[in-house]
């Protein structure tokens, strides 16, 4: 028991210093972070525009206003753009054959790109947010946040994170059998752009849409950090929750999965 | 007490065999025909501790397939294998601690990062005691004079310093075995022999088993002790370099300085390799006839200003090997 509590402090020690690069890594490309918000706030002020167009009474009906649409636009894009293209660095360690030598230390690569990737994302969160909000803030005219909500985002964030991670971890290990991982990104993320709601609420999705959605993961990385700021029920607020815990531990399982399969396909097949 | 040891270890691999296919879209249509090759023959050795030793062979021969088993990257088809108590495939984490791994093209350090973070990074993913891993980082330091660029990224080292860095990077664990695939690859001259300096002084000072791979033959001389050498998978010789040499160098180089301006030499069992005035080398089979022969011979036929003895180079006598003029599977 003693002997598990050692070597569980001894990796998690390990992989805060991993995150903790990660999260340096992000500032060594301090243009490539200008340019990411840049494209931001276009994106939150084209959207805004088209909001602008929509009927206020039309949304009433949903209980929505324009702000709250903003503000959910400007949630659900930081959090893509908190995200990176991650599933290209592990394409790329699978091409060169350099995943060799990761797969050949004492932590597994799940657990270490994960832990890399992670420290990548709240370094983004960190220079992103607070212009994220002030950006939305000045399109939407009023702020739709308080300290409970930004505290709700944040958790949600971090969860909606570490699913997302692993769908990167998963999709860029599937270079082993397609050895491309684009085809495989694109259907997740084509799926996690409609099924997650990142343009706009579900609450604006047909029913039975709306029903098939909540049983995949897609609403647990973007809708569920999107609803705080949409005034949304604490009903549906501790249940985006819920789910989110769910899926964490799910794709947890999968990657840790994915990464046995890989070792699995490495040593039968070579690289 | 072996560190590693093999016995009849094989790997074949299945490969798509486009040759057969047809042309044009009848050939998309077809169901694909896989061929197996064979890349480890039955290959049996063992390595004692400490033991510096070469495995070479041509391209294809198998050695990075083999090294590649041993850190148990790879499931063999067939045979055994242990490395530290392991057997590699079935425990290649638990093994990791205990090697430490160094292919050419590939590195342990992180491109955006100065050398000395990779190591610091490195040092917490094998959760090494603070006290030792510094003793061992500086030790390193010094030994592949690390010192000046310690603070530059791994981006900016040029490929030899890069090779050194992670060499260094290899052993911050203090690993029993060091695995060296083609560590001198891509290296310009000056680079190469400045790490061969560096993995000498590596090889004296440190007690770690080494195992490396190469085609170039002074790496292996200045590092090993003793060579396997395997050709499509089998091994051809598994002896000690010295023993290498007496066996299959069976040619011996002489050079003569004259004070004939024009010295000449016929004699079976010798043969010029070069002439200039007051300058002859011959090269001198041994098995044909006795050097001490030829060298008294020499001395009585010219007036000698100098005279110099040479081995065969060892890439020489590898390519006899390999061309089956002394071919013998021991």
């Amino acid at each position: 028991m003693r002997a598990k509590v050692m070597k569980l402090a001894s990796e998690t020690h390990a992989l805060l210093t991993i995150a903790r690069f990660g999260f340096k890594n992000v500032f060594s490309t301090r243009l490539a972070l200008l340019g990411q918000f840049m494209i931001y706030a276009l994106i939150v002020a084209a959207y805004s525009n088209v909001f602008y167009h929509i009927p206020p009474e039309q949304l009433s009906s949903y209980h929505l206003t324009v702000s709250q649409m903003i503000w959910y636009i400007a949630i659900t894009e930081m959090a893509l753009f908190c995200s990176f293209y991650n599933f290209l660095d592990l394409q790329a360690d699978i091409q060169s054959g350099l995943i060799e030598l990761s797969l050949l230390r004492p932590i597994s690569v799940w657990k270490l790109k994960l832990a890399e990737w992670l420290g990548g994302f709240f370094a983004r969160f960190c220079v992103l947010s607070i212009p994220s909000f002030i950006v939305a803030g000045l399109y939407a005219g009023s702020f739709e946040i308080n300290f409970v909500s930004v505290i709700g985002i944040i958790v949600s964030l971090g969860l909606g994170a570490i699913i997302f991670l692993c769908a990167h971890f998963m999709v860029g290990c599937a270079t082993l059998w397609l050895k491309q991982s684009e085809p495989a990104y694109w259907l997740w993320q084509k799926s996690m752009f409609l099924l997650g709601a990142l343009l706009w609420p579900l609450v604006l999705y047909p029913v039975w849409l709306k029903t098939i959605v909540w049983i995949t993961p897609f609403p647990a990385v973007l809708a569920v950090t999107g609803n705080w700021v949409i005034g949304a029920s604490h009903y549906l607020l501790i249940g985006g929750f819920v789910a989110q815990l769910i899926w964490v531990r799910i794709f947890l399982k999968l990657a840790s999965l994915m990464n046995k399969r890989v070792w699995h396909y490495w040593q039968n097949e070579g690289s | 007490m072996s560190v590693i040891f093999t016995e009849n270890l094989s790997r074949s691999f299945k490969t798509r065999d486009y040759a057969v296919r047809s042309k044009g879209l009848k050939g998309w249509l077809e169901k694909p025909v896989f061929k197996t090759v064979k890349a480890v023959d039955d290959l049996s050795f063992s390595i004692a501790a400490g033991e510096k030793v070469a495995f070479i062979g041509p391209n294809g021969a198998g050695k990075s397939t083999t090294l590649k088993m041993l850190c148990g990257l790879l499931r063999p088809s067939g045979g055994s294998a242990q490395v530290c108590g392991f057997v590699p495939w079935d425990k290649p984490q638990e093994l990791s601690r205990q090697i430490g791994l160094v292919f050419g093209q590939r590195s342990h350090l992180w491109p955006a990062l100065p050398v000395q973070d990779s190591f610091d990074l490195l040092a917490s993913i094998y959760n090494l005691d603070q006290a030792a891993y510094a003793a061992q980082r500086n030790k390193l330091i010094e030994v592949f004079g690390l010192q000046d660029f310690l603070g530059q990224t791994a981006r900016t080292l040029s490929l030899g310093q890069r090779m050194r860095c992670d060499i260094a990077a290899a052993l911050l664990h203090q690993p029993a075995i060091l695995f060296l695939d083609e560590p001198t690859i891509g290296l310009d001259v000056t680079a190469k022999a400045l790490l061969r300096d560096h993995l000498n002084k590596l090889a004296h000072e440190f007690e770690t088993t080494i195992l490396l791979t190469s085609h170039d033959t002074d790496d292996i001389e200045r590092i090993c002790g003793r060579v396997i050498l395997i050709d499509h998978g089998k091994k051809l010789i598994d002896t000690d370099l010295v023993s290498l040499k007496r066996d299959y160098a069976r040619n011996k180089t002489l050079r003569l300085a004259t004070v004939e301006a024009q010295p000449r030499y016929e004699i079976s069992g010798v043969k010029i390799i070069s002439q200039a005035p007051h300058q002859i080398t011959l090269s001198v089979d041994t098995n044909i006839i006795a050097l001490e022969q030829v060298v008294a011979d020499c001395l009585g036929r010219f007036k000698l200003q100098d005279i110099a003895i040479e081995d065969f180079p060892l890439e020489e006598v590898i390519k006899n090997i390999y061309a089956g003029k002394s071919y013998e599977t021991r």
